[in-house]
């Protein structure tokens, strides 16, 4: 009896400070490593979350041409940054906005035009910073935390959103240049860049598609216009075949173009080979002003140039631009079929094929610009 | 019963610790897979930089001290999304290693002369991975290659297999391959469009000699002295529109290169003066034999690092006036 009370009257004294001694000894030297484990762990993820937040700005950009702005009333429907880019990733929203040691990133962005070939280039240009375990903002390679950098910029902290993309298109490229992170601080950068190579790509083989099967078309509709002619008296044939325009017939912003009598669909008794688009005035294209409802009409009208050409629909427009308040939509190209030649700022007259040494076969043009110039209904093209 | 005690304390311990082991290693893993990505992709951005924003703009990769030069410029820093690693190094803080070396290539030669070379850039880059050593055998290839080396020697150097080394090797080649025919094309276009203009002008003016000829035709006749009238015809009379008779039709002249503009063709010109460095030099070689003059564009290199060793290229285009 009194063995069983001994085998079941619990720890003795001794046995529990043994045991707490053990466990205080292995708690402590387990301790340190385990703090710099947990502090290693934070600090992947948040590499890991920021990389993951950089793809997902490329995506963002290839959808919308753009990245969002850090102010929310510069984005649709009022969305914060953190909520646009949360549309591209498997990261809430929340997750985009707070980092791994509990406080708010700061989300930079800003945009530069930049020429490439001659061409005008909005490039896109952002980053992203977390403070870091010290929950402080350290001074970032180059870029100086409430400094002034060497263009005599000064920079406030990045818990102000004036930080680099303050200054000149020179000082803000230059601080994105050497723009990295400092102490123990995170930071990745983004640019579009490339995508926008891309896209000026793109865009100048669909202009060199179109403005080809452009002469191909017009090739054609000369050689109906031939064979209509043919069994006509040469009275009718006026103007005469070689004078005529056999590019699909655009209009401008205000008035009829005064030459739309050379259009080859306009010239009744030859019409019907070449009635492209089934009536007389019938302008294809309308190049009219600069709204979005002007855009979206010139969108619908260069679709339908394109299918005539028997070009895919994406060939009606400019990969490099979107419509305003449509950033799904590509901004079409404007289409100027029988265009003035372009002197110096004035646009000259349009070729009117007699006067000696005035071509009126100038070819149609595609741009991605609309210039116009000053008198009425008149276009450079 | 104590040391069930002791062995479930010890356990639970080491269940923790071994739970953030695991979790730290995933991370890790995790990581290091990006890392591995990230390096990749910067490689890619790197050549995307060089061929696609560089070569078309400056019309060849200008010549830097060494590697790490090619990795920090401007265009690099500004071009690419790197962020892991100062420039130059790759996400475990090495710096990258590799080769770099130009050569001049003739992309376009004929037996009329016509001769395009251009400088061509080969790269090498070289990461030494996650394990941050380069593999042996790799890095006596690297070490092998010296100023003799060929563009081809370079671009054939690949990872070792099994080895977590990074390798990209990329020349400018096609880039320069690319650029040259978009200038070509614009040469081709106004030749073509000049060509066109110039037939309309024959057109149109041989309908204006016609018609000349039809209204001065009573001037070949003269009295015979019996009343009537001979055919009589010298040879200033049919020179007479050359000599610049009254009515005489005259040949529209065109200054291709003043009125580019009248042609059409002033986009395409703009696209080889202004961003090629290359100069269109237009001239008349006169065969004297009226219509039959021969126009020829010349490409001239006006400053760009194209051409030989003395920056000479040659093309010429000609438009026959016989059209």
């Amino acid at each position: 009896m009194f063995k069983y009370m001994r085998n079941n009257q619990g720890f003795s004294l001794p046995e529990i400070v043994i045991a707490v001694a053990v466990m205080a000894i292995v708690l402590g030297v387990t301790f340190t490593p385990i703090a710099t484990f947990l502090d290693k762990k934070t600090k992947l993820e948040e590499e890991q979350i920021l990389l993951e937040v950089q793809k997902t700005m490329d995506a963002y950009a290839r959808a919308f041409n753009a990245l969002p702005s850090e102010d929310s009333s510069e984005n649709p429907d009022g969305e914060t940054w953190n909520e646009r880019l949360a549309q591209f990733t498997n990261l809430s929203p929340a997750e985009i906005l707070t980092d791994e040691f509990g406080a708010e990133r700061v989300y930079i962005h800003t945009t530069t035009t930049e020429t490439f070939l001659g061409t005008d280039i909005e490039v896109h240009y952002a980053s992203l910073h977390s403070r870091g375990g010290n929950l402080n903002a350290e001074a970032a390679d180059g870029i100086p935390v409430g400094g002034t950098d060497g263009f005599g910029v000064t920079y406030e902290t990045p818990d102000n959103a004036d930080w680099w993309q303050n200054g000149t298109q020179e000082e803000v490229l230059d601080a994105f240049r050497n723009l990295a992170a400092g102490g123990d601080d995170f930071l990745i950068k983004f640019t579009d860049n490339q995508r926008k190579i891309d896209a000026y790509e793109t865009t100048i083989a669909r202009l060199g598609k179109v403005a080809e099967s452009l002469e191909t078309f017009a090739k054609e509709r000369f050689t109906e216009a031939v064979v209509a002619d043919a069994a006509l008296p040469e009275v009718s044939q006026d103007p005469l075949i070689n004078q005529r325009v056999y590019y699909p017939q655009s209009q401008v912003p205000s008035g009829a173009p005064a030459d739309s009598a050379n259009y080859a669909s306009d010239i009744g008794t030859v019409m019907g080979p070449f009635d492209f688009t089934g009536g007389v005035s019938n302008d294809i294209v309308f190049n009219d002003g600069g709204s979005e409802a002007n855009h979206l009409e010139r969108r619908d009208n260069m679709i339908e140039l394109m299918r005539l050409l028997g070009l895919p629909d994406s060939f009606c427009c400019s990969s490099l631009q979107r419509i305003p308040n449509n950033p799904d939509l590509e901004m079409p190209f404007y289409f100027f079929s029988n265009p003035r030649p372009r002197v110096g700022v004035s646009c000259g007259n349009r070729p009117d094929g007699v006067t000696a040494g005035r071509n009126i076969f100038l070819p149609a043009r595609i741009t991605t610009t609309f210039v116009a110039d000053g008198s009425a209904g008149a276009t450079c093209g | 019963m104590q040391a069930i005690f002791m062995f479930a304390i010890v356990g639970l311990i080491a269940g923790g610790l071994s739970f953030i082991a695991r979790s730290v290693s995933e991370s890790m893993v995790g990581l290091r897979d990006r890392q591995v990505a990230e390096t990749e992709r910067f490689f890619e951005e790197v050549e995307a930089v060089y061929t696609r924003q560089i070569v078309p703009q400056l019309m060849a990769v200008p010549e830097e001290a060494e590697l790490r030069d090619y990795l920090v410029r401007d265009e690099i820093r500004q071009g690419v999304n790197w962020s892991m690693a100062p420039l130059g190094q790759d996400a475990w803080k090495k710096d990258i290693t590799g080769f770099v070396s130009r050569e001049f290539i003739t992309i376009l030669a004929a037996t009329d002369g016509t001769n395009v070379t251009v400088p061509v850039t080969a790269f090498l880059l070289v990461s030494a991975g996650p394990d941050r050593e380069v593999d042996p055998a790799l890095q006596a290839e690297i070490d092998a290659l010296n100023a003799s080396s060929t563009l081809r020697d370079i671009t054939r150097v690949e990872a070792t297999a099994g080895t977590d080394d990074i390798v990209l090797a990329f020349t400018t080649q096609k880039a320069q391959e690319k650029r040259w025919l978009d200038v070509q094309g614009r040469i081709g276009q106004i030749a073509g469009i000049m060509e066109r203009h110039y037939a309309q002008q024959i057109q149109r003016f041989q309908g204006d000699i016609a018609n000349f000829y039809t209204l001065n035709v009573a001037d070949f006749f003269v009295d015979d002295g019996a009343g009537g009238r001979t055919l009589s015809i010298t040879e200033d009379m049919l020179n007479a529109w050359q000599a610049g008779a009254p009515g005489a039709p005259t040949f529209a002249s065109l200054d291709t290169e003043a009125e580019r503009a009248i042609l059409g063709v002033e986009e395409n010109w703009r696209f080889i003066e202004e961003t090629s460095n290359l100069r269109i030099n237009v001239s008349v070689l006169s065969s004297g034999s009226g219509f039959e003059d021969i126009l020829r564009l010349e490409l001239v290199n006006d400053g760009s690092p194209w051409g030989d060793a003395s920056g000479t290229l040659t093309y010429i285009t000609e438009v026959a006036g016989n059209v």
